[in-house]
């Protein structure tokens, strides 16, 4: 497929997943940003496997990424389907992608801050429209008056991004030193611990603390793999539950 | 638009009929409701800002109750111009707040004694402690257990990965929210404050901790990975060092890292930019050196 074209249709689903997908879907598509669009990315560029791994890689520095009040510490939908489109294309290590994909979701930080604060201007629109007692056009101004900017600061720049900066980077890989791309491979791994470790401060509970070692160790000795612990967490939070509750009585 | 238009005449003349023999209990048909939730779980945050965050998203999700509550022009533009307030909440659990709100509208329209603020203050108490349990429960519990499942799936390469995860995401946002929109219609306000407050509520949150603890756990051994390229002689036979440590004590240095971040976060309460830097610095320095790889 040309680069064009692909560039479009990478650029509207980060516009789509980023602001203009039903809520219900975003809570997968957009928390899950990463991992999803490793799939669509792998699907459009033919290489599912290799889709799916960078996906996973870029997922797992978003791991505790929680919007707390609606704030995120990143742009998910530009760090999951620009990045990982941006690493297919380029043919990086899924490693590598994350560095990217991270640098990526800050900037994207920007594009959400902006549509936040000029969204004001299409609620102030929808005021007037409620002072007439129209509520269709309020309805209106909330479907398609809310996505004129979001077009201008989702849409825009990540087909520049995509399209100008797909080429650059396979040329730019071609160029760098071994030890380098060694290193983004090597800080690559240690990422995760960050969005591991957010998420861990923010259900932090000393009580509970020895469930974190029973996972760790469980997959650390005997490779068990994350399903079968769901499932012992679940019949162990049972016990628990019961226990607990007949100590009330 | 016009089907629309039809049914609320339809269903305004049933309304008629039950007051000419005894006042009517419900304005709303089931449809009305389905259709307020629906809106709400769609376009809540479609038109998501700094200024009144879903604001605009509450107002066009109760807009359809509204104008069938209120017919004469001037109760509707005072009803909509209220619901545009300032307003935040999580969505699922939040879609309680809508159902409370769409049935007092109700008792306001059937000429029952609620003032306006209550329905405001009744927004404004309720939509905190939702988003807290709602925040906390959907992202820290259902989304790491599912991401830790997906992400498994997916490193393995396979693509039922992501779809595991979009469609139990989904189902549990579906359930909760139905559940949620439609007990608050049905039991009004006090229903939010005994689920608060019950000791339910708590050992059901102490239950999903340990599955998210030690999912947690798990995928900081199966993800974080940090190995050492360090090797000597002792003696005369060669030692390296990775070997050592694994037999030691498995996934040691993962550990070790997470420890140290954890120590930042939580210890020195750094930023997570601050922490994501030092890793940059670790990782480079670090591999430069030939130490990790």
């Amino acid at each position: 497929m040309n680069l064009l074209l692909i560039s479009v249709i990478i650029a509207f689903i980060t516009w789509y997943v980023a602001t203009m997908m039903p809520m219900i879907l975003r809570w997968s598509f957009y928390m899950g940003g990463p991992l999803v669009g490793g799939l669509v990315c792998g699907l459009l560029f033919g290489d599912v496997p290799y889709g799916l791994k960078v996906g996973a890689t870029i997922q797992l520095a978003y791991l505790g990424a929680i919007a707390v009040g609606g704030t995120l510490p990143s742009e998910l939908a530009i760090a999951g389907y620009l990045g990982s489109a941006l690493t297919i294309s380029a043919h990086l290590e899924p490693s590598a992608a994350l560095t990217i994909a991270v640098a990526l979701g800050s900037l994207g930080l920007l594009c959400r801050n902006a549509y936040m604060t000029l969204n004001s201007i299409v609620v102030h629109r929808a005021d007037k429209y409620a002072a007439e007692g129209n509520a269709h056009m309020v309805r209106m101004m909330n479907l398609y008056g809310s996505q004129v900017v979001p077009f201008l600061v989702y849409f825009v720049p990540t087909l520049i991004i995509m399209y100008f900066g797909a080429p650059l980077l396979n040329d730019m890989m071609k160029v760098i030193p071994m030890p380098l791309i060694k290193a983004l491979s090597v800080t690559g791994g240690l990422i995760p611990a960050l969005g591991i470790g957010m998420l861990l401060s923010y259900v932090w509970d000393k009580q509970f603390l020895p469930y974190f070692f029973i996972g760790f160790f469980l997959v650390a000795y005997l490779k068990m793999n994350i399903m079968f612990i769901a499932i012992l967490g679940t019949c162990v939070a049972a016990i628990y539950m019961f226990s607990s509750r007949k100590g009330e009585n | 638009m016009s089907e629309e238009e039809k049914n609320t005449a339809a269903v305004a003349a049933e309304a008629k009929t039950n007051e000419a023999g005894n006042t009517p209990v419900h304005i709303l048909t089931h449809k009305d409701l389905l259709i307020s939730w629906l809106r709400w779980i769609c376009w809540a945050q479609r038109c998501y800002n700094y200024e009144r965050m879903m604001g605009l998203g509450f107002c066009q999700a109760i807009s359809n109750v509204l104008e069938k509550l209120f017919p004469k022009k001037e109760d509707l533009e005072a009803a909509l111009t209220r619901h545009m307030r300032f307003y935040n909440t999580e969505n699922n659990w939040g879609a309680m707040v809508l159902g409370i709100s769409c049935a007092l509208e109700e008792e306001r329209a059937l000429g029952h004694d609620v003032d306006t603020s209550v329905i405001d203050n009744m927004k404004n108490a309720l939509m905190g402690p939702l988003a807290g349990i709602g925040d906390s429960v959907t992202q820290s519990i259902v989304k790491v257990i599912l991401l830790g499942i997906a992400i498994d799936l997916t490193t393995q390469g396979n693509a039922m990965g992501p779809i595991i995860y979009i469609v139990g995401f989904t189902v549990y946002c579906l359930i909760v929210s139905y559940t949620m929109f439609f007990s608050g219609y049905k039991m009004g306000r006090q229903a939010v404050i005994k689920l608060l407050s019950s000791d339910m509520a708590k050992s059901v949150t102490g239950a999903m901790k340990i599955v998210s603890m030690m999912v947690i756990g798990a995928l900081a051994a199966g993800n974080i990975r940090v190995t050492t390229l360090i090797q000597g002689t002792f003696g005369k036979s060669p030692v390296v060092l990775q070997k050592v440590l694994d037999s030691i004590l498995p996934k040691m240095l993962p550990l070790l890292l997470l420890c140290l971040v954890m120590y930042w976060l939580k210890g020195r309460q750094k930023s997570a930019v601050y922490v994501l830097v030092m890793l940059f610095v670790i990782g480079f320095a670090f591999s430069f050196i030939h130490v990790l790889g």
